[in-house]
């Protein structure tokens, strides 16, 4: 019981965990498929989107410059002396107004005039006259045009301008690993934005050029304005996480990218991917790169001068870091959620657990009772399967308790015939051990016998019987009966019958068998004496109808032998009658005709003998005959002869009249009937002859006459043998005695039936029943 | 020409009688008063027609017939039995088995006799 219930709870509690493990996976994959996918690509989108906002802020930067450079050229205190050639005025009005308005907003400040001849240096008023006409900007501006633009500005220039920027702006490469390798470690040039702005006089006209430039490197105003406006002060772990860097070909020359000591990663290069790109094609660059010392989401642009040729780089980068740990931060978020859920689950495991097992418990508990016979009805109140469950197992519980109490009474019943046998009843085990016996067993065989084998006790033998009925019939699964015979003590033979029958369980299985004994001694003498009685009784009638048999075949050779004399009396006697052998006297004629005549009837008689002692041995053959043509051929035969002695036939006959039969002994039956009609008959007589259906089975012929009659007494003797009314009758009309017998035999051969009724002096009726089918006929 | 009858029987008394019945129609008799000498006399003789007996001690009428028929000569020969025999089943051989032309049992009508040998004659 405790087992089913762990297993429940376990099962449950390991199926909700499985459910939500799964799920938190789904979940999780999604998570780190949107993060990586979706997340990081907008935070590269951002970064993208940042590059621009930089360029404009430099751009801006550019602007701001240009105008200031522009208005300056404005100023009379440059004009004038230009246009006065008051130059050393200009030099020292020039340092004037860098001091007043540019200190610290451009490195360089100087006036050429129109030959492109410098004129005035803020920073270094002392060097002036050489040319700087080969600037391209100079050249722009000299056609009227404010221009700016980023240009690398050689040592040498930076030299002239002023001897500080040459030393702001050489760097000493620092090594970088995945840098493109160049040949030299350091650069001498700088990079910066120049703005060159034309000089007008009063007339409109170009006295010369003003330009400015505002060296980059080592001066970190732009990256740091693009980081405030872009990041603000955002740090993470210390550190800014986004950055702006500015490179001068490929190395950094001004940047908040910190290295690993928190200073500004100047003079370290950007990577051999991203050079390629950006500085070799002109292209935009954007991933995720190494910059440094940490992973950043970063994009590149190039910064071209105004031939257009790319001569350094825009960078803006965020640190990957936060994003990172924030995915990890999610990570830990989602696993303290996971094993709350897990906590969570188990314990609602453990609650529909014990709701499930609760009612399965009263279940069981109800059929543990009922397995110790008691029968309880079991209460579930909750509304599910289990209820169900619960009603079902109570129906079936009162169904098994209407079913035991059935077998129980059924049982009673078995036992209370069992103990009533009146014969010595046993059941036996398998190996024929007494289970349970009867009452006379008991009573006869002692009380203690169960237990037992049975031939011990019943037979006194110490192993089992040869013809053992219970062996039998444990393996063919049948009753089966044998008779056992015993002497007493006396000679006395004594016999038993046993029957053993199969006892079976519900599946038809031999589990035992049910052995009766009765005393049949009485009923076995009896037997024997019967048996012995018809064995007398067969052999005697296998001697009468050998007996019979010889008898038939001596009539037959008599029949024979008595021929062939009366061949020679019988034609003897014809040749004197009819005078062949001479004359003869009437009254030798009349004797010669009365001899005649008794041959005749010898012959007949002979032949009737002959016929009725082998009536049984012929084999009939039975058709479905005519019978109202048949009988109507034997009335024509019989016309002549009936009209001889004046007498009428009448008949009254139904047609289609079938039947089963042998012909030629039917023939013979109405024959014989008509033949002593017409004889019995005075002249002037009657006979009618009737024939139809007495119902759908029989067939009903009546032959009646006119004739003497019969004596009541004599009707049921006529159809005996050799039986006439009485001699005179014999010797008046002639005849054997044995016509009505052979009538008689052969109307009972076909199943029917012949009988007479008569009115002595008024005539006789015959009566032929016959069945209209002859059984195994199959017509 | 006279026709020429064999009677065929052990019995002399039935032998005169048939002779005296058959001989006063005008026939010529000839006899035979067992199977043997009936076979003898057939072959030599050469009856228009035989009349024969069943039952004969020794070869008796059937074993005659049967060894008639297996001779090319006599085979043709008509036969009419004429026998005590009056079972419908001695009759159903003769006529149907052993191809007699007739069957007449004992004892016989003299016109009958008379009236079925002229038959068996075609006359």
């Amino acid at each position: 019981m405790g087992n089913i219930n762990t297993t429940i709870r376990k099962k449950l509690t390991f199926g909700f965990l499985i459910i939500l493990l799964a799920s938190f996976l789904i979940a999780g994959g999604v998570g780190v498929y949107l993060f990586n996918d979706v997340f990081q690509t907008n935070i590269q989108d951002a970064v993208v989107h940042d590059l621009d906002v930089a360029d404009q802020i430099y751009v801006y930067h550019m602007k701001h410059a240009e105008d200031m450079v522009s208005y300056t050229a404005g100023f009379s205190r440059i004009i004038d002396p230009l246009v006065n050639d008051d130059h050393e005025v200009l030099r020292q009005d020039l340092v004037k107004i860098y001091d007043e308005r540019f200190y610290g907003k451009l490195d360089i400040l100087t006036v050429v005039d129109t030959n492109g001849i410098v004129v005035a240096r803020a920073r270094n008023p002392e060097l002036y006259g050489d040319s700087q006409a080969g600037n391209d900007l100079i050249r722009h501006a000299m056609n009227g045009v404010t221009i700016s633009s980023t240009e690398i500005i050689t040592r040498e220039e930076l030299l002239k301008e002023n001897r500080s920027l040459a030393d702001q702006a050489y760097m000493e490469f620092t090594p970088t690993p995945k840098a493109k390798p160049r040949p030299e470690n350091h650069s001498t040039s700088g990079m910066a934005i120049l703005i060159a702005s034309p000089i007008y006089d009063m007339n409109g006209s170009i006295i010369g050029v003003l330009y400015g430039a505002d060296l980059i490197n080592r001066d970190y105003y732009i990256v740091d304005e693009i980081k405030n406006a872009l990041y603000k002060d955002d740090i993470y772990g210390g550190r800014d996480v986004g950055t702006a860097t500015i490179f001068q070909e490929d190395f950094r020359i001004s940047t908040n990218v910190p290295t690993d000591t928190g200073e500004r990663a100047i003079t370290t290069r950007v990577s051999r991917e991203v050079n390629e790109a950006v500085l070799d094609k002109g292209e935009y660059w954007k991933d995720r790169a190494f910059v440094v010392n940490s992973w950043y989401v970063t994009a590149y642009k190039p910064i071209k001068n105004i031939e257009g040729d790319t001569i350094g780089i825009l960078y803006v980068g965020i640190l990957e870091q936060p994003y990172i740990d924030a995915g990890y931060r999610i990570l830990i978020i989602y696993i303290l959620f996971l094993f709350a859920g897990f906590v969570l689950s188990i314990f609602v495991s453990r609650y529909y657990a014990g709701a499930i097992i609760s009612p399965i418990n009263k279940l069981i508990k109800g059929i543990e009772s009922m397995a110790r016979g008691q029968f309880e009805k079991i209460e579930v109140k909750t509304n599910d399967e289990t209820a169900t469950l619960a009603n079902t197992f109570n129906e079936m519980a009162v169904n098994l308790q209407k079913t035991m109490g059935e077998l129980v009474l059924k049982r009673n019943e078995i036992e209370t015939i069992f103990k009533s046998i009146s014969d010595v009843a046993s059941a036996l085990d398998k190996d024929n051990r007494i289970i349970f016996a009867n009452n006379l067993a008991q009573k006869i065989f002692g009380k203690n016998i169960n237990g037992r084998y049975c031939y011990q006790v019943f037979e006194g033998k110490d192993k089992i019987c040869g013809d053992c009925p219970a062996i039998e019939s444990l393996k063919t699964g049948e009753v089966v009966r044998v008779i056992h015979s015993r002497m007493d003590k006396n000679g006395k033979e004594y016999f038993f019958e046993i029957t053993g029958s199969p006892l079976k369980d519900e599946n038809d299985n031999v589990t035992g068998t049910l052995e009766i004994r009765r005393d049949v001694t009485e009923q076995k003498t009896l037997e024997n004496q019967l048996r012995e009685s018809y064995e007398n009784l067969e052999n005697a009638y296998k001697e009468l109808q050998q007996m019979d048999k010889i008898k038939s075949e001596l009539v037959a050779n008599i029949s024979h032998e008595l021929r062939t004399p009366l061949t020679a009396i019988r034609g003897y006697t014809e040749l004197m009658l009819d005078g062949t052998l001479g004359n003869i006297t009437d009254m030798q004629e009349k004797s010669l005709a009365v001899v005649l005549r008794n041959i005749d009837r010898l012959t007949r008689l002979i032949t009737n003998v002959l016929d009725f002692s082998k009536f049984e041995s012929i084999e009939h053959e039975i058709l479905s005959i005519k019978l109202d043509s048949l009988i109507n051929d034997v009335i024509t035969d019989f016309e002549k002869a009936a009209k001889d002695k004046n007498i009428t036939i009448g008949k009254d006959i139904e047609a289609y009249l079938t039947l089963d039969g042998d012909e030629d002994r039917l023939v013979q039956v109405f024959y014989n009937l008509l033949e002593n009609a017409v004889k019995f008959s005075d002249e002037g007589g009657k006979i009618l002859v009737k024939a139809y259906h007495e119902n759908a089975y029989h067939i009903h012929i009546e032959v009646g006459d006119t004739g003497i009659g019969i004596m009541e007494d004599e009707l049921d003797m006529i159809f005996e043998r050799f039986h006439q009314i009485d001699s005179s009758s014999t010797r008046k009309f002639g005849g054997t005695g044995l016509g009505l017998a052979i009538c008689k035999k052969i109307i009972e051969w076909h199943n029917g039936t012949i009988w007479a009724r008569s009115i002595q002096g008024k005539g006789s009726v015959f009566h032929v029943l016959l069945p209209v089918k002859q059984p195994g006929s199959n017509s | 020409m006279t026709k020429k009858i064999m009677i065929v029987d052990d019995e002399p008394d039935t032998v005169d009688l048939v002779k005296l019945v058959l001989e006063t129609e005008g026939y010529e008799i000839s006899v035979a008063y067992s199977g043997s000498e009936a076979l003898e006399k057939i072959k030599t003789e050469k009856p228009d027609m035989v009349l024969l007996d069943i039952m004969m001690p020794g070869m008796d009428g059937w074993a005659v017939r049967t060894k008639l028929l297996e001779d090319n000569e006599t085979k043709d020969i008509p036969i009419v039995i004429l026998t005590a025999k009056a079972q419908p089943i001695d009759k159903m051989i003769g006529l149907h088995v052993v191809g007699v032309v007739d069957y007449i049992t004992k004892p016989f009508g003299r016109r009958e006799l008379a009236d079925r040998v002229r038959k068996v004659l075609g006359e």
